[in-house]
């Protein structure tokens, strides 16, 4: 079985990057539809985890002296009561408009909003001047920070040097870094070096 | 009337999280469990209504003949359920394979066309005194920081040769001037992450007051 899931990932894996690089119908056609395949089985992908999660709460509910138990079911009863609704209204429609306005977007919200206050902690835990790197870090977050606010002109304009010049390039370096890494460890993948879909 | 149910649902869980901030609330795990139920549950009809139905349902329903090759994709994608029995597990590892070979590509082409070579064609820039020199100097940090950045993540053993031993500390030296434009970078990110939050929280709370206690107008 692991010759076969081996050339399969080699296999399709040269083929749409091939497809990337060279203008040929036959080649573009199949990488195309192996593209198309790759959404639906991410699609596939998707309601597995939903399952296993799921069936992770489930048994969470069923165990006996649980103490999120109560937690559990509600994520249970939740999701049905959304998936069946989605179900019988589909996606988009009025009533599952409705929940994703009133209940799916005040609640990300208000979490995204909960992070502001964890950011303030840990600023005032980690940015401290103890050296000349926590300095810079200290100073360029001061700056953006504060040039944010249309307060002092030259403060935006700080604000607009530090995130063009040395915040640019830093970013820029590590992007550059990132870039590499991905492509040595696609290549890794293509040519069969690493075969994490055996394990 | 069914705006004003959803004002107060939408009103009533924002308070829900905002309890985390008197400690971990049995109140804001409410609001955690709910959560992920709707989460769950629109993923799911996401997942069949705008993916399944239109691309692989529907045209094998509509014309199963011409639509043959989709069956592919349908067989690889119910192999993937066999991951929930462990006995069964490595038979969805075909379908597996098939999305690590795509993926892998994809990125390979992602990051060369997105990432590496926009980066470096950006990287290369005019020092001519002609644009002024403050542009040459903004100019001349971009690249110094670019490449010291990108050296400060080099983790090598020293070389032996008196060279190439020379090519490596100056490599190293760059590298950890580089290390400061990172830092600059990472302060940057933090403080625009920061904002980007308060402002969520400043329409949360806006949210509470306008919409909800009709305070502010």
């Amino acid at each position: 079985m692991k010759w076969l899931t081996t050339a399969i990932a080699i296999g399709v894996g040269l083929i749409v990057l091939f497809d990337f690089f060279f203008s040929l119908p036959l080649v573009n056609a199949i990488g195309a539809a192996f593209r198309e395949w790759t959404i639906i089985l991410t699609a596939f992908a998707v309601l597995l985890g939903l399952i296993n999660l799921l069936s992770v709460h489930l048994s969470r509910v069923l165990r006996r002296n649980e103490p999120s138990a109560g937690y559990s079911a509600l994520v249970l009863v939740v999701a049905v009561l959304v998936f069946v609704i989605g179900l019988i209204f589909q996606v988009p429609s009025a009533p599952m408009n409705w929940i994703f306005d009133n209940v799916y977007v005040p609640l990300q919200g208000a979490f995204f909003a909960l992070v502001a206050f964890f950011l303030a902690t840990a600023a005032y835990r980690a940015l401290r001047a103890k050296s000349i790197e926590t300095t810079l870090m200290l100073l360029a977050a001061l700056v953006v920070f504060i040039g944010q606010a249309p307060l002092v002109n030259a403060m935006t304009q700080a604000k607009e040097w530090v995130l063009n010049v040395p915040s640019t390039a830093g970013a820029r370096g590590i992007l550059l870094g990132v870039a590499l890494g991905t492509i040595a460890t696609g290549l890794r993948l293509i040519t069969g070096m690493d075969r994490p879909y055996s394990e | 009337m069914t705006d004003i149910i959803g004002v107060w649902v939408g009103a009533v869980l924002t308070l829900l999280v905002f309890s985390y901030l008197l400690g971990d609330t049995p109140l804001f795990r409410l609001a955690q469990a709910i959560f992920v139920g709707v989460a769950v549950g629109y993923a799911a009809t996401v997942a069949i209504y705008l993916v399944l139905v239109p691309k692989l349902f529907a045209p094998l329903l509509a014309d199963a003949a011409t639509n043959w090759p989709l069956f592919v994709p349908l067989i690889l994608g119910l192999l993937l359920f066999t991951k929930l029995r462990a006995n069964w597990a490595p038979i969805g590892n075909l379908s597996i394979a098939f999305l690590f070979g795509v993926g892998a590509a994809l990125a390979i082409g992602g990051a060369l066309s997105g990432a590496l070579a926009p980066q470096l064609a950006a990287t290369i820039v005019s020092l001519s005194p002609a644009q002024g020199w403050g542009t040459v100097v903004n100019n001349l940090l971009l690249v110094i920081g670019t490449i010291g950045a990108f050296l400060s993540f080099r983790f090598i053993t020293s070389a032996q040769r008196p060279a190439l031993r020379a090519l490596d500390g100056a490599a190293r030296r760059w590298g950890y001037v580089g290390r400061w434009f990172v830092l600059v970078a990472f302060g940057a990110i933090f403080a625009d992450t920061a904002v980007s939050r308060i402002t969520i929280l400043i329409s949360r709370v806006y949210y509470l007051l306008h919409n909800w206690l009709l305070v502010i107008k």
